[in-house]
């Protein structure tokens, strides 16, 4: 397919190469600090008109509608570059367009993450994105176009797809608040850029590895704002662990997108369950896996093979040397493992590519302790639908908490890194 | 099974005194294991391979290398020997894997017959400039056991040894390669590759030329140390700046979990007059063969251009586990098989990163 990654109202087009997002044929820009300044002058001078929050939601809603409808070219695109780009299978893709854009299809919910349109954007907010989730910089590019921002999105090499096409969209409703919105795509780690761009935005939201986030990080941006490794687990009480529901949404949790995201549970601690009960819970939870696992297969299966094996070696063998571990796994070329391992005092993520461990607590004061002691950055808690306590203990400790099943779905109001959601784009007065 | 018959066995196979067939004694080196090690034995019966499930040697149940960091695999009937420890990895100290070496005159008599076979064919004595802390500074380093058995039995004179504390003395060695040079007395250089890169790195502008006969063996590779150097790349450093040709340089393929070692052929193949690209040779108490990386399923007989994960069949790991599926990567090539890295896993592209790695 043929696609350009570079969405632009600036009147001097950059030259452009072709390159591969890995099976992506896409026209990349060569775009220079200079234009994305001369672009900046033109929209986010000091007498530009901001205009209405509330229109600006509108706008971003009719935008986004347009990938929730099936029959839209739009769609079609999106689903078809997101396959190429990331590897996810197609299923995949269509459920993280619907994931993606569903919150922000909703005015209402964009008009109240903007701070119930009080939000006040910095004049000109770079969001550099990383991986291959998809659509993860548009969340914040949308509240600062809400704002009133200009906003430039480098996408990754891993999802260069989401941004563009939904500038695309925008400028088909709204061209005036599309000119505010910029997207490029330059190699990672080009210093040129990454100084410029210090010198040139008011603020900066970088998503990445450690080692890229400490590194914009010494470039001195005036608003730095930081999305680095997080983790996520979930906590299960005995009144949700028998509802399928509540197992297949742990997989499908786990399932989608591989593990990639700071969203995916790495671990569940099953609240008061006897060795019987987790067995049982393991069981249920594997036959989903290998379900998803046939409807979603894995987008880099010899990659997924060698991280789940080496996942179930480790768990085999404790096991075998002696630590009260079982296994679950997959066959002969692994898609998902299981490590259940009930008498752990601490708990540790998997593996990704589908490897979760599941550890006991007697109740739900212990896993408090337990996840204390464990040192994670988690992002998010997946918890049952029913249970109340575990629901308070995890929200206390983790930024987000959500049903299992929806913890890849975020709404817009996520407090991402524990930062209020319009945080790094702009200031709520 | 009588363990000190199967010991002998396969000291007599190493000892090249022995004309039994590798497959016979495989067969029963697996038997030997099964029996005397209760962890293996109940992965074997996991897997529905007891011996009498299991035919010929490529049946033989593979242990996943990583296993050695979990388990005892040692014949708890065999007591005392060496204790053996990687050097850690990524994932940090506690995840050392441990190989204890029941008897360590296997070990050591195969050490010696397979590096005099590929690195001495002409039976040179060398004094020893080691890039290897000694063997009683990492008592439970493989490599420092090995390289102090090597100099003891090969070398001329004590070994010197040039890595102390985890640093190497460049000027001490500079000078010692130095005196070589203007002596005349050529040397074994011998030790961990990245060791050799920054001795090299440091005579960019003042190189050496050691005398003819010389060599080198490195090990352990670059990766995760400093910048990679390309195999090609290195040989060309020690060309330039030590004046040893390629056909003196000989990469060593070894690990803690395995009693046995891999040298390249280069050596061998100067002295017999043989042109070839090089690739790893094993003691013929060793096969090797690639897996594929998504199944493990065997490859048999390896396809020269083929790629895959290397599984060991080391005879010489007869007081442990014999078959090794390790996680390196290896190009088959006309007669035998480069390494070419470490199996890399899925990419991780999103947030949530291998937190397990820094945090253990």
């Amino acid at each position: 397919m043929s696609f350009s990654v570079l969405r632009s109202a600036s009147p001097k087009a950059p030259a452009t190469e072709r390159r591969k997002f890995r099976d992506l044929d896409a026209e990349a820009p060569r775009a220079t600090p200079d234009e994305i300044r001369a672009w900046l002058s033109d929209v986010a001078s000091p007498a530009a008109e901001p205009g209405e929050p509330s229109s600006h939601a509108e706008s971003i809603a009719r935008a986004a509608e347009t990938f929730l409808d099936r029959g839209s070219s739009l769609r079609r695109e999106a689903a078809r570059g997101l396959v190429l780009a990331t590897g996810f299978p197609a299923p995949v893709a269509e459920e993280a367009i619907d994931r993606v854009f569903a919150p922000l299809a909703s005015a209402e919910e964009v008009l109240d993450a903007a701070g119930a349109g009080r939000l006040r954007a910095f004049p000109a907010t770079a969001i550099l994105a990383a991986g291959n989730v998809p659509g993860v910089a548009l969340p914040k590019a949308c509240l600062a176009l809400v704002g009133g921002g200009a906003c430039l999105v480098k996408v990754a090499a891993g999802e260069p797809v989401l941004a563009p096409l939904f500038h695309d969209a925008l400028a088909a409703v709204d061209p005036a608040l599309a000119s505010r919105l910029h997207v490029a795509w330059w190699p990672g780690g080009d210093r040129a850029w990454e100084t410029a761009l210090a010198g040139t935005f008011d603020a900066i939201v970088a998503y990445g590895s450690d080692e890229t986030i400490a590194s914009l990080e010494r470039l001195g941006a005036r608003q730095f704002t930081p999305h680095g490794h997080r983790t996520s687990g979930a906590v299960l009480e005995s009144v949700d662990r028998s509802d399928p529901e509540v197992v297949r949404g742990l997989a499908v949790d786990v399932s989608l997108y591989d593990q990639a995201g700071c969203l995916s549970p790495q671990f569940v601690v099953l609240v008061g369950a006897s060795a019987e009960d987790a067995a049982a819970f393991c069981d249920a939870l594997a036959s989903e896996l290998d379900a998803l696992a046939d409807a979603w297969p894995p987008g880099d299966a010899e990659g997924a093979a060698v991280d789940v094996r080496r996942f179930l070696d480790e768990g085999e063998w404790r096991g075998l040397g002696g630590a009260p571990v079982r296994v679950w796994g997959s066959g002969v070329a692994p898609r998902w493992g299981i490590v259940l391992d009930t008498e752990a005092g601490r708990y540790r993520t998997g593996r990704g590519s589908r490897t979760i461990r599941v550890y006991g607590a007697r109740d739900v004061a212990a896993f408090e302790e337990a996840i204390a002691a464990s040192g994670l950055p988690l992002e998010c808690l997946g918890v049952g639908p029913r249970a109340a306590v575990s629901r308070d203990a995890a929200a206390r400790r983790a930024p987000r908490v959500a049903v299992v099943g929806q913890m890849q779905a975020p709404r817009l109001d996520w407090r991402q890194g524990g930062l209020d959601p319009w945080h790094g784009v702009g200031i709520v007065r | 099974m009588d363990p000190g018959v199967i010991l002998d066995r396969v000291r007599a196979f190493v000892g090249g005194a022995s004309s039994e067939s590798f497959e016979s004694l495989a067969l029963d080196v697996f038997r030997f294991q099964y029996e005397s090690v209760p962890a293996y034995r109940a992965y074997c019966d996991r897997a529905g391979r007891p011996p009498e499930n299991v035919a010929t040697w490529l049946e033989v149940p593979a242990v996943p290398v990583a296993a050695f960091q979990h388990a005892d695999l040692a014949a708890p009937a065999l007591e005392g020997g060496l204790e053996l420890e990687t050097s850690g990895t990524t994932e940090g100290p506690e995840r050392r894997g441990r190989h204890r070496v029941a008897v360590p005159e296997i070990y050591r008599e195969g050490a010696l017959v397979h590096f005099r076979r590929l690195v001495l064919p002409d039976e040179a004595r060398l004094p020893f400039v080691a890039l290897v802390p000694t063997a009683a500074e990492a008592p439970r380093s493989s490599l420092c056991r090995m390289v102090a058995w090597l100099s003891e039995s090969f070398g001329a004179g004590a070994a010197q040894h040039f890595v102390r504390e985890g640093a190497l003395d460049l000027e001490p060695l500079r000078e010692r390669l130095e005196a070589a040079s203007a002596s005349g007395e050529p040397v074994m250089l011998i030790g961990l590759t990245h060791a050799l890169v920054e001795l090299l790195d440091a005579l960019r502008d003042a190189p050496l030329r050691l005398p003819y006969g010389s060599r080198v063996v490195d090990t352990g590779g670059t990766k995760n140390r400093m910048r990679p150097v390309s195999r090609n790349a290195l040989l060309r450093m020690i060309w330039d700046r030590l004046g040893i040709s390629g056909s003196f340089v000989a990469n060593e393929y070894g690990m803690t979990e395995m009693c046995s070692q891999f040298y390249d052929s280069s050596i061998l193949d100067h002295f017999d007059g043989r042109k070839r690209d090089r690739f790893k040779v094993p003691p013929p108490w060793v096969r090797s063969r690639l897996a594929d990386p998504e199944t493990l399923e065997v490859a048999d007989p390896p396809v020269p251009g083929a790629r895959g994960l290397l599984r060991h069949w080391d005879l010489a790991n007869v007081a442990s586990v014999s078959v090794l599926q390790t996680e390196d990567v290896g190009l088959w090539g006309e007669e035998g098989f480069e390494v070419a890295g470490r199996a890399k896993g899925a990419e991780r592209r999103g947030c949530a990163q291998l937190l397990e790695r820094v945090r253990g």
